[in-house]
């Protein structure tokens, strides 16, 4: 008899031939989080079992696994020789201090076990109702189920109780993105859901020194090191915007500031994207949340782009969504720390909300953009975290 | 390295070169405990007592020094021990160590009542003579203000308010005075903060100097009862032996300091751009700290700016906090655009007149940079 923790995946079993390539992936990036906890990690039919697990290592793994993506939920099962017996003992055991109403779950991968699911949990519930007078049974809405997993290899999970993780597909499954990550709340959300889809990130940020300061800074790479965590690693690319920012508010109207800058980010955004051999350029923008993100100045930055798609997968959400997802994955509260980021310097009072596209383009005439864009990207900071 | 011009010693000074001897001496032979008895324990404790007599010979026969673990723990200690009863009284120029607890207070339902300010930052006595009553338990008034560098003549407010009643327990704190100006303390004063780490000593030590004559201090912190029971917890000796030497040695230089304070003030009020700088700071105010504001430039833009030349001074304000501006200043009253644009350089007895002359020129250069990259 031992502990187990029984990790079960999301839509991979959706995938058809090239599932051995998800389940590897999903393997390796598990391995990876786990790295620092003695275990075995080993893959059987349909999940993943991670054995030999100490009792006080069971909440920081779990936690750990937590952050990787294409987990749909892990369980804390007791693991035994499948035997009618063994199981009627794990059975008792585990219900002998509960309360409330219950119900017996069986599954049989194991088809050679000789007594059918149905029989078997109704026959492991009528010993459990003898042993434990505090208890009922309720098919329907039970206070909770006890579950027998009867699997091939002549073994049996027993469990209670399923966590439900972060979903989606396997980093690393989808390709690599390029997040445009400033200090607020949002960009961090975005990198997460499309870490959760299975992108490998980089970030880019820009930096406005010494408009804004150090700490500006720090708590941009105190995210990405959280970003880092779900999205196995992170390469945090700092570019140095302030020249850029003083050339537009010096040579051009000030209601266009925001609108030029959001051009010039999406193309410098683009060049680092195509050199790390990311395939798309990410965005916290949502609709309407402030006037660069009204359709028309969507237009006019993603006009900036040449052939990268730009992912805004936050599109349709409202902020307190946003700031729900940001408080779950730990962003929150290092989004809301008060030093501003590029955005806010020279910030005009009344910036424009309906850019023209050939006004904006007109304007992009006066600036030396190749130039400014070259300086930027030559002192770009870069760290991996 | 790029030589490092400090001129925030308002915030922290740099510890003197012997601070690291005398601090070894308690850190790699005498480590002992005060307490305890054997031989090693008995000089730690007598060196603490040569440090205590150090210092309350500063203050004269009839204050005792209490040591704590910084100015912020001697102005609480002060303040909690009295704010029970009755109604208390300070100022809005205090440092947040005194504005905040008596705001807690307040929050709680207790009478706190605050004085304004005069244009420098001193505290408008009038004002607070009006709040003083016969209910009034506590006074506490800053000797000088950390933003402003305003002189409070406490010996003359304690006196006035003692007039009103001879019962209020009258605090100030010193932490930006002591061994900055030239004072002493008369008997009405009842207690005072003061902080080593402002004179060249170590962070993790202060002292609440305390009139003999008061009773009823309560500590903050209940323990082993060292400190005659106001402030239990192993005394920190190689930080009050730190804080000891350097008082001693201010002592003997305090007088040309001070006049070497006046000269750099003098030079660099006369040096900036009067164009862009406006002086906060009044010419009574104390000579090691200096207010200005770059009206209507961001005083942490200029702050970043002076890093690059390896100039550090400090802001009344940060540009992103909600609470951007500085408390104090905005209840003196001035408008946002100075208060955007303020500037706080605080000299030490270290500072040297060459130092202030690269620090205007750069003061000058990065706010007419930045005034021209604002303006269009």
């Amino acid at each position: 008899m031992s502990k187990v923790l029984i990790v079960r995946w999301c839509e991979i079993h959706l995938k058809g031939k090239n599932r051995g390539f998800f389940e590897k992936l999903l393997y390796d990036n598990i391995k990876h989080a786990i790295k620092d906890i003695n275990c075995n990690l080993v893959r059987i039919p349909g999940r993943y079992l991670i054995e030999n697990l100490s009792d006080l290592d069971v909440e920081t793994c779990i936690l750990k696994l937590k952050a990787v993506s294409g987990i749909h939920s892990v369980s804390l099962a007791t693991c035994i020789e499948t035997s009618v017996e063994n199981v009627k003992k794990v059975a008792l055991d585990v219900c002998k201090d509960k309360v409330g109403t219950f119900k017996v779950e069986t599954k049989r991968a194991d088809k050679k076990f000789e007594i059918q699911s149905t029989d078997f949990s109704r026959m492991i519930g009528a010993e459990i109702l003898k042993s434990n007078k505090n208890l009922s049974v309720d098919v329907h809405s039970p206070n909770f189920t006890l579950y027998i997993d009867i699997r091939e290899n002549n073994k049996t999970h027993v469990f209670t109780n399923t966590i439900k993780m972060m979903g989606g597909m396997p980093v690393g499954s989808s390709g690599k993105g390029m997040v445009m990550l400033s200090g607020g709340i949002d960009s961090p959300v975005a990198s997460y859901m499309m870490a959760k889809r299975g992108m490998k990130l980089e970030a880019v940020h820009f930096h406005s020194y010494p408009y804004t300061g150090e700490l500006a800074k720090q708590k941009v790479i105190e995210l990405a090191k959280i970003i880092s965590n779900y999205s196995q690693g992170l390469t945090l690319h700092i570019v140095k915007f302030t020249e850029i920012q003083e050339a537009i508010h010096e040579k051009l109207p000030e209601e266009y500031m925001i609108t030029m800058m959001r051009r010039f980010m999406m193309r410098i955004s683009e060049r680092l994207a195509n050199k790390q051999g990311a395939g798309a350029i990410i965005t916290g923008e949502c609709l309407g949340q402030v006037a660069s993100q009204t359709v028309e100045s969507i237009t006019s930055s993603q006009n900036a782009v040449n052939v990268l798609p730009v992912l805004r997968p936050l599109i349709g959400f409202d902020k307190l969504e946003i700031i729900d997802i940001a408080t779950n994955i730990g962003t929150y509260e290092t989004s809301v720390l008060p030093y501003e980021d590029c955005c806010t310097v020279f910030l005009p009072k009344y910036p424009v909300i309906k850019p023209k596209l050939e006004k904006v383009e007109y304007f992009e005439t006066l600036l030396n953009v190749e130039g400014l864009i070259e300086n930027a990207l030559n002192n770009t900071e870069v760290i991996k975290l | 390295m790029q030589k490092i011009i400090y001129l925030d010693n308002g915030a922290t000074t740099k510890p003197f070169k012997n601070s690291i001897e005398i601090a070894s001496k308690y850190l790699e032979e005498n480590y002992f405990n005060a307490s305890s008895l054997y031989n090693g324990g008995v000089e730690a404790g007598l060196a603490i007592s040569d440090a205590r007599k150090s210092i309350s010979s500063i203050f004269g026969l009839n204050f005792d020094v209490i040591f704590v673990s910084c100015g912020s723990e001697a102005n609480n200690t002060a303040i909690n021990s009295y704010l029970k009863r009755g109604n208390a009284v300070t100022t809005l120029g205090e440092h947040s160590a005194v504005y905040e607890p008596f705001n807690e207070f307040k929050k709680a339902g207790y009478d706190a009542r605050f004085a304004t300010l005069n244009a420098d930052g001193s505290v408008n006595v009038e004002n607070l003579l009006s709040l003083v009553d016969k209910n009034t338990v506590f006074v506490s008034v800053m000797h000088v203000n950390n933003e402003t560098g305003a002189i409070n003549d406490i010996n003359y407010i304690a006196r006035r308010v003692k007039e009103i009643n001879p019962r209020i327990i009258f605090h100030a704190d010193g932490v930006q005075a002591f061994l900055k100006i030239p004072y002493t303390l008369s008997c009405d004063i009842d207690l005072y903060s003061i902080s080593a780490h402002k004179i060249n000593a170590l962070k993790g030590v202060g002292a609440l100097i305390k009139n003999k004559r008061v009773k009823n201090l309560k500590p903050l912190i209940f323990g082993g009862g060292q400190e005659s029971g106001l402030r239990s917890g192993t005394e920190n000796i190689f930080g009050i032996k730190v804080f000891e030497a350097s008082a001693l040695t201010h002592l003997k230089s305090l007088k040309e300091n001070y006049q070497n304070a006046i000269e750099l003030k003098k030079y660099l009020l006369n040096g900036l751009d009067s164009s862009i700088f406006k002086i906060i700071s009044s010419e009574n105010c104390s000579p090691y700290i200096i207010s200005v504001s770059a009206v209507g430039l961001r005083g942490e833009v200029l702050q970043h700016m002076l890093e690059n030349y390896g100039i550090y001074v400090g802001t009344g304000s940060a540009c992103s906090s909600k609470n951007r501006h500085s408390r104090v200043l905005k209840a003196i009253g001035y408008d946002e655009k100075v208060l955007d644009g303020v500037l706080r350089i605080s000299f030490s007895s270290q500072t040297t007149l060459d130092e202030v002359k690269t620090a205007v020129s750069a003061l000058n250069e990065c706010a007419n940079n930045l005034k021209r990259t604002m303006q269009k």
